[in-house]
Formats: C-alpha cells, sequence, structure tokens
C-alpha cells in the first residue's frame, strides 16, 4: 500500500526550481534515504513532500489516513527551559485537537513510557533535555518523533551529531521499530554505510548533475558510490 | 491586624481581585515571552498600551473611544506584529527598541500635555494606583481570567508551536491560528495591565514572577501552574503589604517578586546545587 507517492515533483523555492521533477512511490514500511551532496536540496524536497513548502511544480499525494511525523535538522533550541526528557515526549505527543486537554489521557502517558522503553530512555525522562549526550539527545528526539504514533516518519539527519557507531546504533533502533510497527521512515543521511545498511530504497539527489535517481538500494548502489567518491565523501 | 484584614477587605478587596487575576493572567502568558526571548516586546507592548491611553485623552477622543478599548487594539495589533517577526534577530532588536523609544518619548509628550490627569496617568505608569472603576475591573478581571486559562490549560499546544512548530505543524496542530490567537490575546493583555495595574507590576508579572518559579521546578508541564501561584502570592500579597506599610502597590508587588526569586534561587541552590545560576 503507498503511504507516498509524488508526481512530476518539482521543488524549489519562489517558482525556482532546484531539481528536475520526482516520481516517487514509497510503500508502507518501507525505508528511504535520500542522499546527495550539501546543497542538493535533500531538505527542501523533504519539507516539500511534508507540505511546510509549496511545490513549484507537479503534486504530491497521501491517503488521507496517514499520520505523518518530522524530527527537522538540528538540535532543538530549548536553551535554558526547565525541560525533562518527559517534558519533550509530552510536548510531542499532541496530534490535532489533542492539545486541547489540558491532562494528558492515560493511554499516551503508557505509550510515553512504552516508547521510551524501545529508544532506552527510562533512567533518562527526568533528565533536563539540554544535558543530554548527543547519542541520549538523538534517541530522545527519535522518540519525540514515534510519540504520536506516526505511519510515516520523516527524519533530517537524525544521527548527524553522532560518531560511526553511535549512528550505527540508533539506526539500529529506528530500523527495528520500524520493522515491527510498520513505519513508513523517510531519512536524509551522510552515512552511505548506513544508508545501505538499513534503507530499502535510496533516493539520489544531485542537483549540479541534474539528477534525481530513486530505486531499491541495490540498484541505485553504483550511481550513489560513484557519486560520494565524485564529492570525495567516501 | 484582623481590623487591618477587615479595613482591606472592606475597601481594596475589588482593586486587589483585578490586579491579582489580570497579573495572574500576565504571568502565565510571560511563560511563554521569557523563553522566546521577547521580556523587552513585553516592555514596549506595555508601552504602546499606556501610549494609547494617554493618545486619547490627549487627542480629546475619550468620549468616542474609551482609553481601555484603545488599549487593548493597541496591544492585540503589537503582539501580532511582534508575534508574526524572529525576536532573537538583530534587526526585531533595533524594532523594538525603536517603538519603545518612540512610544515612551510620545507618552512622556502627552502627559506633559495633559496637566489635570498627569498624576493619575504617572501613577498607573508607575503601578501606584490602587483605584479602578468597576467597569474597567470587570473587563480587566475577564480577560484577566481568560489569558490565565489560556496560557495555562493550553500550555501544551502552546509550547509545542511556539518552540517546536515544523513538527507541530505536520502532526496537525494548527500552528498559525494558535500562533496568531496567543499573541493578540498576550498582546491585549499586556496592554490591558498596564493601563489598569501599571507598567511595572504588568512587565514584573510576566517575566519576573516567571523566572521565580523557574527557580523552583526543573520540569516545563508544571512551571505555568507554579509561574501562576508564585504570581497570584506576590500580586495579592504585595497588595496587602503595600496597604500596611502604606507602600505604593506595584513596586512592592515587583519587590515580592523579586524577593520571592532570590527564596528560590537559594532553595534551588540548596536542593540541586550543581543547577546555580537559575533557570530562566
Amino acid at each position: 500500500m503507498s503511504a507516498l507517492a509524488a508526481q512530476a515533483l518539482v521543488v524549489g523555492y519562489g517558482g525556482t526550481p532546484l531539481l528536475p521533477p520526482l516520481d516517487l512511490e514509497v510503500m508502507e514500511g518501507e525505508i528511504w534515504a535520500i542522499l546527495g551532496p550539501n546543497g542538493a536540496g535533500k531538505s527542501t524536497l523533504m519539507q516539500t513532500l511534508l507540505g511546510l513548502i509549496p511545490p513549484v511544480s507537479g503534486r504530491y499525494l497521501q491517503p488521507a489516513h496517514v499520520r505523518n511525523s518530522y524530527l527537522p535538522q538540528g538540535r532543538y533550541r530549548t536553551g535554558r527551559m526547565p525541560m525533562t526528557t518527559r517534558d519533550f515526549l509530552q510536548l510531542q505527543c499532541d496530534r490535532n485537537h489533542s492539545w486541547r486537554r489540558p491532562f494528558l489521557r492515560r493511554d499516551v502517558r503508557e505509550r510515553i513510557e512504552a516508547i521510551s522503553a524501545e529508544f532506552a530512555l527510562e533512567g533518562l525522562l527526568d533528565h533536563p533535555l539540554e544535558k543530554l549526550s548527543g547519542g541520549e539527545y538523538q534517541r530522545a528526539a527519535l522518540a519525540g518523533a514515534l510519540v504520536a504514533a506516526p505511519d510515516c516518519l520523516f527524519l533530517d539527519e537524525p544521527t548527524s551529531a553522532l560518531d560511526r557507531r553511535g549512528e550505527a546504533a540508533v539506526m539500529r533502533l529506528l530500523a527495528e521499530y520500524a520493522r515491527r510497527h510498520r513505519t513508513t521512515v523517510v531519512m536524509i543521511t551522510h552515512f552511505l554505510t548506513s544508508a545501505r545498511a538499513f534503507a530499502s530504497n535510496l533516493l539520489l539527489l544531485n542537483r549540479h548533475a541534474g539528477q534525481v535517481i530513486a530505486g531499491s538500494t541495490e540498484s541505485v548502489w553504483p550511481a550513489a558510490e560513484a557519486m560520494f567518491a565524485e564529492e570525495g565523501a567516501l | 491586624m484582623s481590623d487591618m484584614i477587615q479595613t482591606f477587605l472592606q475597601f481594596f478587596w475589588f482593586p486587589a481581585l483585578v490586579s491579582t487575576i489580570l497579573l495572574a493572567g500576565m504571568a502565565a502568558m510571560g511563560v511563554f515571552y521569557a523563553y522566546r526571548g521577547m521580556a523587552f516586546v513585553n516592555l514596549t507592548v506595555a508601552q504602546g498600551g499606556t501610549l494609547a491611553v494617554v493618545a486619547t485623552f490627549a487627542l480629546g477622543l475619550e468620549q468616542l473611544v474609551h482609553p481601555q478599548f484603545a488599549a487593548i487594539v493597541a496591544g492585540a495589533v503589537l503582539g501580532y506584529v511582534f508575534g508574526r517577526r524572529r525576536a532573537d534577530a538583530a534587526s526585531d532588536a533595533w524594532l523594538t527598541a525603536l517603538l519603545y523609544a518612540g512610544m515612551t518619548g510620545l507618552t512622556v509628550i502627552g502627559i506633559q500635555q495633559l496637566p489635570h490627569e498627569a498624576h493619575d496617568i504617572n501613577s498607573a505608569l508607575m503601578g501606584s494606583a490602587v483605584l479602578v472603576s468597576t467597569a474597567e475591573g470587570v473587563v480587566g478581571i475577564l480577560l484577566g481570567a481568560i489569558g490565565l486559562c489560556g496560557f495555562t490549560f493550553w500550555s501544551r499546544g502552546l509550547a509545542a508551536v511556539y518552540f517546536f512548530p515544523e513538527a507541530a505543524r505536520v502532526r496537525g496542530l494548527p500552528v498559525r491560528m494558535l500562533r496568531v490567537a496567543g499573541d493578540v490575546l498576550g498582546g491585549a493583555l499586556i496592554a490591558l495591565s498596564a493601563s489598569t495595574v501599571g507598567l511595572l507590576p504588568t512587565f514584573a508579572a510576566a517575566v519576573v514572577a516567571s523566572g521565580a518559579a523557574a527557580q523552583l521546578v526543573r520540569r516545563f508541564a508544571v512551571l505555568p501552574a507554579v509561574t501562576v501561584v508564585v504570581a497570584v502570592t506576590g500580586a495579592a500579597g504585595g497588595f496587602f503589604l503595600a496597604y500596611v506599610l502604606d507602600w505604593p502597590v506595584g513596586p512592592t508587588q515587583t519587590v515580592l517578586w523579586a524577593t520571592l526569586w532570590a527564596v528560590g534561587s537559594i532553595i534551588r541552590l540548596l536542593i540541586h546545587p550543581a543547577a546555580a545560576g537559575g533557570a530562566a
């Protein structure tokens, strides 16, 4: 079943296209990795698919029942707010009109406990968010993106602050979660090894060459390898 | 002492109630203003409300437009304008400073043109006036209660919208509607509070009361509620203390909140030595 589709979708800003037209169909439960050099238009594409930026032309389609969740690039700037991991998860759990309820329902509280267990955050729930280490924060941010039980999860460089080992650990958690809950994942990453190991499909963007290649990881991998070798990123 | 309390309640229960509810609403809203880095914006919007009051008198419009209504409209407009901008950008700091300086200058010039009302307006500016008409008080109680309930009960949704807007929008929260509603209500509340109970306590309730509460709590989930408790303690306690000591009301309330902040910091230091330095 399709979780997301794009038809001749052109993304860009102020009517200026960034990439050639894109045709794409993401099926339920698939993990897609969006790859490309800096400035390739990866975040713009993701934000267009989420409806945060209007497309230049073309269209994207998503079944009405599909619920999205989005983890933007970088660390949330919570500054000196007295915000614990639990507070953060509670602020991420609302959907549509549920924010109107002043108190959290019991099932939502249970959901927060369950997701904390899955991402090994139980001992960190009452820790200030700003005091979490890079790896702990990435797990908390991922748990925050998943606490509303989305069908489709969009992640913009979710492991950018981690070393290879930490990145692989977080990716394993994410892949395991997605497999167990049949959650569709679309993520932007610069880690080629993880993209190959965990993604079922790749979307390769090369703005300078005017190239967009989408397909299964096996079929797109040689082109990805060639592009990153050219960029000196491998 | 009981005679003193009885006399206080007999003569001052209504202005004390208006002041307490308005300032509690201000404090609940102030949590969001403070953490959005908009403390100075708060003062500027308050100044806008005061200028609107002075302008209605200076232009002889008080028979046509109620000064309180003018303040609410001015505050709502300023709240909307500032809410649409990024508070941390340098250009916005300049805009805020420009508006604050310009409106303060115009307010002072306006007061100079009104020798009969100058004393009353100055009293309102400093928050030392204790007399409030029934109509003004009722409007203050209503708007204060709306702000108090809105910013407390819906604090989770508002926090998601203010601090994690993209993620909230993707989850289907009405980000734009909530932002505009919060900013317009906040602006109206600030301006009304400034023109009814004074600039100083209005600013202090929003920033100092929420800062004092932040010393005592480590969780955002309980911060708005604790802020309201601190605000009510400072507002009602300050009003009564001012009566007992024959001090001006607004400054007494402000000093009480500042004292609560200091006490909160000491408690925080004793309980969590590593967190010394404050959270606000």
